[in-house]
């Protein structure tokens, strides 16, 4: 009998993420964008209703149904100011975009609406929340029973509409080809506006409902995102009534782990991460969708766009000058801000990383921090536990970050690119919530000391011997770059089928970048963990550090070893600006988010692309970059 | 502290010893300590009489003392020349025993607190209420003529290497003396506590989250009693003033919180209490959805009463329970919590609560306390005094009273602060510190709820150290 209660109350649970899921669908089908700041919208909606019924004595539906209004006034200026600027991008553009976004509207909301002595415990709520429906020996919450009903009728209703109207048949129209729409007549920023409003309506819906459960914070439903997202990928973000199944399916399998015995109660802290990759492995919505309609949606996913611009590698002589006027300059430098510049230099090999995984070889990863992290664990493992000397335990660090990661670069090589980076997320989430967590490699999650070598016990010294490591890091991915791995590499980024034909094996170069994007991660992670001397897993979480690294390398230029140098700069200087603030102010969060998206709309190559614009005429210490791929090919498959 | 907001990050929201089992050893050395609490045995205060006026300029004479248990300076007076030990307490060392000489330079302080986004609720209570004793101590001429200054840089609760890049700015770069009140930020200090030792400043928080590291520190100093407190009193309030016999144990499974769960099972065995059931909640979002499956389970499993080992899992527990119809009581450190108050209501009426950090006085009638209220209500109109805010004020009442007494020396303040015995602030249990004791915290009251208001359930309470061997 308790399980069939458990049961009920899954469907209670699973209706949350299927009414979240669907506004997913919704905005994917129609723009393309995977947006992840949805449940944010929610919440900004639910901070509305919160205020037009505390401040302005308004009736609790009233309310509901202006901040239903608002919803949709958002949607249409986030699709105005945000995506049709990007219309343009790839898919895997507009879902780092929807990251930006997010910040932004938590950032405002903290602005308008959160302060000392806001309540954070919402009160109103359109149903009861203390009494409920008796079924099946279970009392169901009559909010979650309305979570239920209106999650169902707007699943059928969001079905209906893309199915049987007019407006339903524009938006598929223009998913499966743009161009035939336009030219059929279809005013696609026109059907695009109302679908996002659509949506925004649905996620403020959401977010009325939901948050009486929960606390009415910047980030209240933030934590179902996830989960939304499973929800949707069961429909292969095509399907809505998909959705709805998706959704109240994880709900019920949810809360029926929560009745299950030890162990097995425990899979629910990975549930969502491995039902994400399951589904993206499998590709559970050819199920539910034609294979027409799949591969239409799919659209252009490929991260850096040809911009005419050659990527910037710089030489390995002109980085081994540069890193020894950096080791000069740290001399001058106070220790404070000595450990700044390590600190520095450290993100940017992460953003190194990044530039050989993903700009180079077309791999969006977002999980730079979660190999960092392996890494740090790892110079814990080998140098305090095992005892080995520092100059071991460094590279033996960043090297065994390699085999560790290659299984995320297995399941890399079936995955689209805006599944990957979907993939990484929820890959992210289960080493944090398995690996990071083993007693033999993290300490079970606790705080693990290392120390360093009395010769680089200083920050002067430490931060010297990280100029130069990053220095022969730096010189060694320039070369590599010049060199013929490094231009099949992109070869397979921008051509699948031309680098095979030319011999280029895809896999092969795809688990090169990613041995390598591991490898030097780890070795970030390593020398992180001695900059801080102790640490825990929780510094190297996907929210803590992998946005922020994913973030610099875009901003600075991602296709580009001098991108992920000047943005980790920009990054680590621009937090040392806004510290100095020391004021109460969510300023950041709006600056940082909208400099994010405005780099994306404006400079796919990020600063260094408008450096490179600035300076076009000296790209005398550029790689020329091959007009005909039929060049790269020759280049890369000569001996 | 026990404020709900804590749902955001499930590593704020920990309450227990994080690592009680990797130092047993110094927890026994701990318990060693604390033998001179009776168990289970109710202490004493020795209670100042709040006298109206008496913080008052027109009461204040010149030569008076520039602070007094905890008391704010009088306004308004000269720094004086000696200042009296504080009423009910004794110092331990004769460098503490008499008051440093006047000065009358700045003393800067440094605090790191998350102060945006969705972790901003975690940190500004904490900020204003800090600096508005620091205003009210430097209105008032300063401690010993020693006025304040405040500097405060934004970190997220587990960025550690963005704390340790502040804190380090903050010593090296602005040249504060202490670091104060950053207790929300245990995780995140987990990079700079080793720092801080290296460099000898001071950490001094009112309250405490990491009840162990705090201990063991040699630079930090907190109020919340000694070693594992939720492991003794949990059992303590379960069996005796919940009267549970059976109990199922809900809690976040997040390191700093699972880790101290083997601990409290252990020791409410010990209090007589079969633990029937632990139910973990893996996720931040889970204590919202999922405390209907849990309680059905803990029902299933026989038990008559429940262990929340934080206010989110309480509040949303009890009215899971009171949904289903399940009248049997709930213990946990929720006390003094906006979350509770503003939203369980009537609903969590009889349940036996005790704060984080032993601070749960709301009534003790002392001018101290008088002063933080008055000076809250004064300051923020309409925000409430809970216990993130009264933590921050007790952590300034112990750093102006190690201050009084060594000046800005931060060898002698550590010296002087360990020598603290018995100390009583008038907002908190009497504090005791010594070399190898920093948390200084002697008892805790449990609080129940009625009508959504939290009433004294016990006197002060100290039930010893848990057994984490």
């Amino acid at each position: 009998m308790t399980w069939v209660q458990y049961g009920i109350y899954g469907l209670g649970v699973g209706a949350v993420f299927a009414l979240l899921g669907a506004g997913v669908v919704l905005v994917y089908r129609a723009s393309g964008v995977l947006n992840f700041a949805h449940a944010s919208m929610g919440m900004a909606a639910a901070y509305v209703n919160f205020e037009l019924i505390e401040r302005y004595d308004l009736p609790v539906g009233f309310a509901f149904a202006l901040a239903v209004v608002f919803g949709a006034v958002l949607g249409v200026v986030v699709h105005r100011c945000v995506f049709v600027p990007l219309a343009a991008a790839s898919q895997v553009v507009k879902l780092l975009a929807s990251f930006g976004l997010a910040g932004v509207i938590q950032g405002l909301v903290g602005l308008v609406w959160t302060s000392w002595g806001t309540p954070t415990m919402f009160g109103h709520s359109l149903f009861a929340v203390d009494r409920g429906l008796h079924i099946g020996g279970a009392v169901v919450a009559w909010q979650r029973v309305a979570l239920v009903v209106v999650g169902t009728a707007m699943s059928v209703g969001l079905a209906l509409l893309l199915g049987r109207t007019e407006h339903g048949v524009q938006v598929r129209a223009l998913a499966q080809n743009r161009m035939a729409a336009r030219l059929a007549g279809i005013d696609d920023r026109r059907i695009e506006m109302r679908t996002w409003a659509l949506a925004g309506a649905t996620a403020a819906v959401a977010g009325v409902l939901v948050v009486p459960f929960g606390a009415l914070n910047p980030l209240a439903l933030s934590g179902f995102q996830l989960k939304a997202l499973a929800a949707a990928l069961v429909g292969g973000f095509a399907s809505v009534p998909a959705v709805l199944v998706g959704g109240l399916g994880l709900g019920v399998v949810q809360e029926l782990l929560v009745g299950a015995p030890a162990p097995f109660n425990g899979m629910r802290a990975v549930l969502a991460s491995v039902l994400v990759l399951v589904l993206l492995l499998v590709r559970v919505e050819r199920f539910f969708v034609s294979a027409l309609e799949a591969r239409a949606v799919e659209g252009d996913e490929r991260l850096a766009p040809v911009t005419g611009l050659p990527p910037a590698l710089g030489t390995p002589r002109r980085w081994g000058v540069a890193f020894a006027v950096a080791g000069v300059a740290t001399l001058v430098l106070s220790d404070f801000w000595a450990f700044v510049a390590t600190n520095t230099l450290v993100f940017a090999i992460l953003g190194l990383s990044l530039v050989v995984l993903t700009g180079w070889s077309g791999q969006v990863s977002l999980m730079p921090g979660t190999f960092a992290g392996v890494g740090a664990c790892l110079a814990w493992v080998l140098g305090t536990k095992l005892g080995y000397p520092f100059a071991l335990t460094v590279p033996l660090a960043a090297l065994g970050t390699v085999p560790v990661c290659a299984l995320v670069g297995y399941a890399a090589l079936r995955l689209r690119p805006l599944y990957l980076a979907i993939g990484t997320v929820a890959m992210a989430g289960l080493f944090e919530e398995t690996l990071f967590r083993q007693e033999w490699f993290a300490n079970g999650g606790r705080a693990m000391r290392v120390a360093r070598p009395d010769f680089v016990a200083g920050d002067h010294a430490y931060a010297l011997l990280v100029v130069a490591i990053a220095g022969v890091v730096f010189a060694a991915t320039a070369a590599l770059g010049r060199a013929r791995t490094g231009r099949a590499l992109r070869m397979v980024r921008d051509n699948d089928l031309a680098a095979s034909a030319g011999g280029a094996n895809p896999v092969k170069y795809r688990l090169l970048a990613f041995a390598i994007s591991a490898a030097y991660a780890g070795l970030a992670g390593a020398l992180l963990a001695f900059l801080l001397g102790s640490f825990s897993t929780a510094a190297f979480s996907f929210l803590v550090l992998s946005l922020s690294v994913f973030g610099l390398a875009i901003v600075g230029g991602i296709r580009s070893p001098i991108g992920a140098a000047a943005g980790a700069f920009a990054f680590v200087y621009l937090t040392e600006v806004f510290r100095s603030s020391g004021t109460v102010s969510d300023w950041t969060s709006v600056l940082v988010g909208a400099g994010m998206i405005a780099v994306l709309a404006l400079s796919p190559d990020g600063l260094v692309g408008l450096g490179q614009r600035f300076l076009r005429r000296s790209r005398t210490d550029t790689e020329p970059e091959p007009a005909a791929p039929t060049e790269v090919l020759m280049e890369a498959t000569s001996g | 502290m026990a404020d709900g907001m804590t749902l955001l990050t499930p590593e704020s929201i920990a309450r227990h010893p994080s690592c009680v089992g990797r130092r047993a050893a110094a927890l026994a050395l701990l318990a060693v300590l604390a033998a001179g609490c009776a168990r289970g045995e109710e202490v004493t205060f020795v209670q100042r009489e709040f006298a109206p006026g008496a913080n008052t300029a027109a009461a204040a004479s010149a030569d008076a003392p520039a602070t007094e248990g905890g008391l704010l300076p009088v306004a308004g007076g000269a720094p004086s020349g000696t200042a009296s030990a504080p009423a009910g307490g004794t110092t331990g060392r004769g460098a503490a025993n008499a008051a440093a000489p006047p000065g009358g330079g700045v003393i800067r302080l440094g605090t790191v607190l998350p102060l945006q986004g969705g972790q901003r609720d975690f940190g500004e209570p904490i900020l204003r209420t800090t600096q508005a004793f620091i205003d009210e101590v430097n209105a008032r001429g300063g401690v010993n003529g020693w006025r304040f200054e405040l500097v405060a840089y934004n970190a997220c609760l587990v960025c550690q290497g963005d704390a340790l890049a502040a804190v380090r700015r903050l010593v090296e770069q602005d040249r504060v003396f202490a670091i104060v009140n950053t207790y929300v930020m245990v995780v995140a200090f987990e990079s700079v506590i080793p720092y801080l030792e290296q460099k000898g400043v001071p950490l001094i928080q009112g309250g405490s989250e990491s009840q162990t590291s705090d201990a063991l520190s040699p630079i930090n100093f907190a109020t919340a009693p000694t070693g594992a407190f939720y492991g003794r009193f949990i059992p303590v309030m379960a069996k005796r003033y919940a009267g549970i016999t059976r109990v199922g144990i809900t809690y976040l499974n997040v390191p700093a919180e699972a880790g101290g769960i083997d601990v409290l099972a252990r020791e409410l065995e010990k209090e007589g209490v079969e633990v029937v059931d632990r139910a973990p909640i893996e996720a931040a979002e889970e204590a919202v959805t999922s405390m209907d499956s849990v309680v059905a389970r803990m029902r299933s499993r026989g038990a008559d009463g429940v262990v929340a080992t934080n206010p989110v899992l309480v509040i949303y527990g009890r009215l899971a329970a009171s949904r289903q119809g399940w009248s049997a009581p709930w213990v946990g450190p929720a006390a003094w919590s906006r979350l509770v108050e503003d939203s369980c209501g009537a609903t969590c009426d009889d349940l036996v609560l005790t704060d984080t950090a032993g601070l749960s006085y709301p009534d003790r009638p002392t001018p101290q306390m008088r002063q933080f209220i008055d000076t809250m209500a004064r300051r923020y109109p309409g925000a409430d005094t809970t216990g993130h805010t009264l933590a921050a004020w007790v952590g300034m009442q112990l750093l102006s009273e190690g201050v009084a007494r060594s000046g800005p020396d931060r060898r002698l303040f550590l010296q002087t602060v360990e020598s603290f015995r018995n100390l009583d602030l008038g907002t908190t249990s009497p504090l005791s510190f010594s070399p190898d004791r920093h948390l200084g915290g002697s008892a805790s009251i449990l609080l129940r709820l009625k009508g959504g208001k939290y009433v004294r359930a016990s006197d002060p309470l100290n039930f010893g150290e848990a057994d984490v061997s």
